[in-house]
């Protein structure tokens, strides 16, 4: 190396004069490109105007850059510029942007988000014939009589279940699952044999070992989406009164049925123990993948995570049936239309035809979801029949009772709260009494 | 900004052309602020001026998206009653407790064993600064496989040796130690690099005279070797301070505040009441009681070292 | 000591330091295997062992994609951090550990005390500040905070500025020198060390920085790799196979580059020949 000193200084006096020059260029040079390609908000000039479209799901990116170079063609006077954004940050993200005034034009909004939004003046209100729409979905984005989203797609809970572990075992998938909160109906018996341990034990044998359980039956967790509020509504109970009410998980109903829900767990031994599955990192998905778990209680969404270059042959079948029914979340989601758009014909121009038949037959017959609008489902069914799967229970789940994720107020900042007293209830260190207590206590301090 | 880069070139000028005009005893009077002027500009815009806003939104009550309302010290008179964030506060003092003097002890004592001519020494120093240098968002994801109760690494570990192991993020004992060990994981290897730089510093001088003198290795350690690595501690245990009392991404990755809140660190609970609550000025209240936290212990660091270092410091 | 005894310390040594690599790179060895394993072999074996045969196919797929621009993105960014850090901190830190001026030691406090509110809280702000300079969505807006020179960089160098001797300076201020000078032939010369290793924490966390592009730019014309990584996670479910190969290919770059800079941490010549 040098061992000159006088040269080695010259040359670290040269290396930061040039690195002061080249800094202040590039910053000059990049600021010019970076306000070249932005989004063009406000810059009238040309004719054109850009709209900005936010989503998070990377998959969905791909159908929806089809669906904007349709829609550009229909109408010439608009680019669409899509962002995506990861689900994580995507609402903090979105907040920072509400409280700058420089929201996206059109973005993808959820039934729990969607309260504290629309309370808060974001969302413009949207004219669309809702009795088009699935009514669940229709209904979350609904607001003081008026709608303040045009619905896009829904996801629905279903049974996934591992078919070759079912024939290992020599059983049957019932005709129709059933459970009820005495232990008694199909579900349980089924998840009983399908649970095996390290000595081909099945819960209920003499020496049967709960800690060394090879394959669970069934896959019972804190998720609430997937998971209790469809043994809640199930029983007859409900998670919120009504839109925009308040919480009423912690009657008689609710709570057997959270107690059938944790019995699968820690009293019959069907289910994986909650240390492993309990949110932020449970693992539950991955169990089913590794051929861990027999039956799984899942979104639809789900499906492109689980079923390609799957090790066995997954199989779907309708959720169980409880005391009261059939009863299963069905998720909407809406494209909201921003209050203070600097476009707002144009982005009203975007959202509405994003609601229209085009648009949402393409992303169902690309297998992506399925829309929103009634009578598309077949071309979701199609695009995975040929892969393979048949996902008619979940379009027939979708005809019989939904209901959508809670939508009130508050619900956002409830959310963690809920997971970790539900965590502690599915650990057995909290009675499904005292959970559902404690959480409708703070979940209702939490309404505005 | 074209203007603040205007008057900065203005002031430059002027600094120039006085430095023609005076005796050279008076010349350097106006490098200084010429040194520190862009960073100076730098640091009032985008750090302070946010911080001082936050500061000033602890006094409102602000939902993010209505408009800010004048609430006096009702934030701070709510603080007070505010148990969970009494929680909060013991919470994350003790992850401090738990992470930094590992991390820093082992940081050293790293960079004491690779502070040599070794084979590979390049390889073992790149090797170790790999935890610090990943993507930290995959990293999360990394330690809840390895800390599965049952299929986790630790534990399968554990029970070839015969042991059960905790359930580690499920356990309300084993959950802040867990994420804290994954902190000594990540910064113990980053902190190693302050200390080899700072060990570079040393005249070897210094450490032959005390050998010919007859010290022993652990008295050249204690004697000189640590004495001099002072401005390195410092920098080294204010940085890390401040970062721990911070702590927030594995908090929310692996635990989000969990079990029983065992975890929920004081910064994890400010994001919640920011952009989960939608309640903003009391989470600027909430930064404001961290950043009075965090200003006393570094004011307490710098009494500490003060008095026992051989350069000035302050 | 007998050579026996030295040989036994310098094994003991290897040993430690074998240990303390493992247990430093095992988490990331499961990223390394999850990135060359298929979806199938990512259910089917455990995750420190590797899928056999290996594949190719999740680095393909994210190199195929919109990534490699990505890592256009964050190398950009990254160059332009590093080269502001290393110019406006070697200043500004300068001037703190040895120049005397009015404010000084308020002013680096002030500068310190930035540090200790959650940045999560003050990008709300910030965001403002940037909206207000029509900054949002620009590449202006993602570099500007840092390259000025950052109080945590600007606190590093002066503490290894002041670990210099005093009175370095003196004969060259009786030659005349000015304080550019001196730094310029005097004191850089001889922090190196430092040097080295404010490039390197500047790289690697420019490189590896997430929270701030997510919130002041949105679109894929200035997205860094952090921020792609993150979208491989959605509501529902993850790529994990694809989220560790982009992991990997993230880190391939970083790990060159240390081995590079750190060859500036050894000791300076010149300062070993000081009294």
């Amino acid at each position: 190396m040098l061992k000159n000193p006088p040269i080695r200084c010259a040359l670290l006096a040269n290396v930061l004069v040039k690195g002061l020059a080249t800094t202040l260029a590039s910053v000059l040079a990049l600021s010019a490109c970076g306000t070249g390609g932005g989004d063009g908000g406000g810059d009238g000039g040309g004719e054109k105007v850009t709209l900005t479209y936010r989503l998070w799901d990377d998959q969905q990116k791909v159908g929806y850059e089809k669906v904007m170079a349709a829609f550009e063609k229909a109408n010439p006077d608009i680019d669409v510029r899509i962002e995506l954004l990861p689900y994580d940050q995507y609402w903090t993200k979105l907040t920072a942007d509400a409280v700058a005034g420089t929201a996206p034009d059109v973005f993808w909004m959820t039934p729990t988000q969607f309260p504290e939004y629309v309370t808060k003046g974001v969302l413009a209100p949207v004219k669309v014939d809702t009795a088009k729409y699935h009514p669940t979905v229709a209904a979350s984005f609904e607001y003081e009589g008026k709608m303040y989203g045009v619905p896009k797609d829904w996801g629905i809970v279903g049974l996934l279940y591992n078919k070759d572990l079912f024939k290992k075992a020599g059983v049957e998938m019932p005709d129709k699952l059933t459970w009820a909160a005495d232990g008694s109906g199909t579900l349980l018996e089924t998840a009983r044999k399908l649970t095996v341990d390290e000595a081909g034990k099945h819960p209920g044998d003499a020496g049967f070992d709960p800690d060394k359980v090879e394959t669970y039956g069934f896959a019972s967790w804190n998720h609430y989406q997937t998971q209790w509020m469809n043994w809640i509504a199930s029983n007859g109970g409900k998670l919120v009164d009504k839109p925009f009410g308040t919480y009423v998980f912690n009657d008689a109903a609710s709570v057997q049925a959270l107690q059938f829900g944790v019995d699968l767990v820690n009293k019959h031994h069907v289910s994986p123990p909650a240390t492993q599955t309990n949110p932020p990192t449970g693992k539950v998905t991955d169990m089913f993948k590794a051929g861990k778990i027999a039956m799984f209680p899942a979104n639809n969404a789900l499906l492109p995570f689980v079923a390609p270059e799957s090790t066995f042959e997954v199989g779907v079948a309708p959720m169980p049936e409880g005391p009261q029914g059939r009863a299963v979340n069905l998720n909407g989601l809406a494209e909201a239309v921003y209050a203070k758009s600097k476009h707002p014909e144009e982005a009203m121009r975007l959202a509405t035809w994003l609601g229209t038949q085009e648009p949402q037959k393409m992303m169902a017959d690309e297998g992506y979801v399925f829309p929103a609008l009634t009578g598309l489902e077949q071309g979701y069914v199609d695009f995975w029949k040929a892969k393979g799967i048949d996902v008619t229970p979940f379009a027939e789940e979708a005809k019989g009772t939904t209901f959508p994720l809670p939508i009130t107020t508050g619900f956002t900042g409830f959310e963690t709260k809920l997971n970790q007293i539900f965590n502690e209830m599915y650990l057995g260190k909290l009675s499904p009494q005292q959970a559902a207590d404690q959480a409708v206590a703070e979940g209702n301090a939490t309404v505005k | 900004m074209t203007s603040g880069t205007a008057q900065r070139r203005v002031a430059g000028a002027a600094g120039l052309a006085r430095r023609a005009e005076r005796p050279p005893r008076r010349r350097g009077r106006w490098h200084p602020y010429l040194f520190i002027g862009p960073s100076l500009f730098g640091v009032v815009a985008f750090l302070l001026l946010p911080m001082v806003i936050v500061i000033v939104l602890s006094l409102f009550d602000w939902e993010l998206l209505s408009a800010p309302e004048f609430a006096g010290l009702d934030n701070y008179r709510r603080l007070i009653g505010d148990g969970e964030t009494w929680h909060s506060l013991g919470v994350t003092v003790g992850y401090v407790l738990l992470s930094i003097p590992l991390q820093t002890v082992l940081a050293l004592a790293l960079a004491l064993l690779l502070d040599r001519k070794i084979t590979g020494m390049r390889f073992y120093r790149a090797l170790f600064v790999v935890p610090w240098m990943a993507t930290p968002i995959v990293l999360a994801l990394i330690w809840s496989w390895i800390f599965d109760p049952r299929d986790g690494a630790i534990n399968s570990a554990l029970a070839m040796i015969g042991i059960t192991g905790p359930d580690w993020l499920s356990d309300p004992a084993w959950a802040l130690p867990a994420v804290a060990l994954v902190s000594v994981w990540q910064y113990t290897g980053y902190n190693m690099l302050f200390f080899l730089a700072g060990l570079q510093g040393i005249p070897k001088e210094l450490h032959d005279a005390a050998a010919i003198d007859g010290a022993t290795s652990a008295q050249r350690f204690w004697r000189v070797t640590l004495p001099l690595l002072n401005p390195t501690m410092f920098f080294v245990m204010v940085t890390n301070m401040i970062g721990a009392f911070q702590v927030f991404d594995t908090v929310y990755a692996m635990t989000a505040g969990g079990p029983s809140r065992s975890t929920e660190v004081l910064n994890f609970r400010i994001f919640e009441t920011a952009f989960k609550q939608f309640d903003f000025g009391y989470a600027a209240t909430l930064s404001t009681l961290l950043f009075v936290i965090i200003f006393l212990v570094t004011v307490a660091q710098v009494r500490f070292f003060g008095k026992r270092t051989t350069y000035d410091l302050s | 000591m007998t050579p026996i005894t030295a040989r036994i310390r310098r094994a003991l040594l290897y040993a430690v330091l074998v240990a303390g690599a493992f247990i430093s790179v095992f988490p990331y060895l499961l990223v390394l295997l999850t990135a060359f394993k298929t979806q199938a072999q990512l259910s089917s074996t455990a995750p420190w062992l590797p899928g056999l045969p290996p594949t190719t196919d999740n680095l393909a797929t994210m190199l195929s994609g919109d990534f490699p621009r990505f890592i256009l993105n964050t190398a950009i960014m990254t160059a332009v951090l590093t080269a502001g850090q290393l110019v406006f901190t070697t200043f500004a830190a300068y001037a703190f550990a040895r120049l005397r001026f009015r404010g000084r030691d308020v002013l680096f406090w002030l500068f310190v005390a930035t540090m200790m509110v959650p940045s999560a809280v003050t990008m709300i702000p910030l965001f403002l500040i940037m909206r207000e300079l029509d900054l949002v969505n620009t590449w202006y807006g993602l570099l500007i905070p840092y390259v000025l020179g950052t109080p945590y960089g600007i606190f590093l160098m002066r503490q290894f500025f002041k670990t210099l001797p005093a009175g370095l300076e003196e004969a060259a201020r009786i030659d005349g020198a000015g304080p550019l000078t001196i730094l310029l032939r005097v004191l850089l010369p001889l922090c190196r060390p430092a040097l080295g290793t404010l490039a390197i924490i500047t790289i690697i966390s420019s490189w590896n920085s997430f929270l701030w592009p997510l919130i002041i730019t949105s679109g894929d014309e200035t997205k860094v790799i952090t921020v792609a990584i993150a979208t491989l996670k959605d509501g529902i479910g993850v790529d994990y196979h694809l989220m560790m190969a982009g992991s990997l290919i993230a880190l391939a770059p970083m790990v060159v580059i240390f081995i590079f800079f750190q060859k500036y941490i050894v000791r300076s010549v010149v300062l070993t020949g000081l009294k």
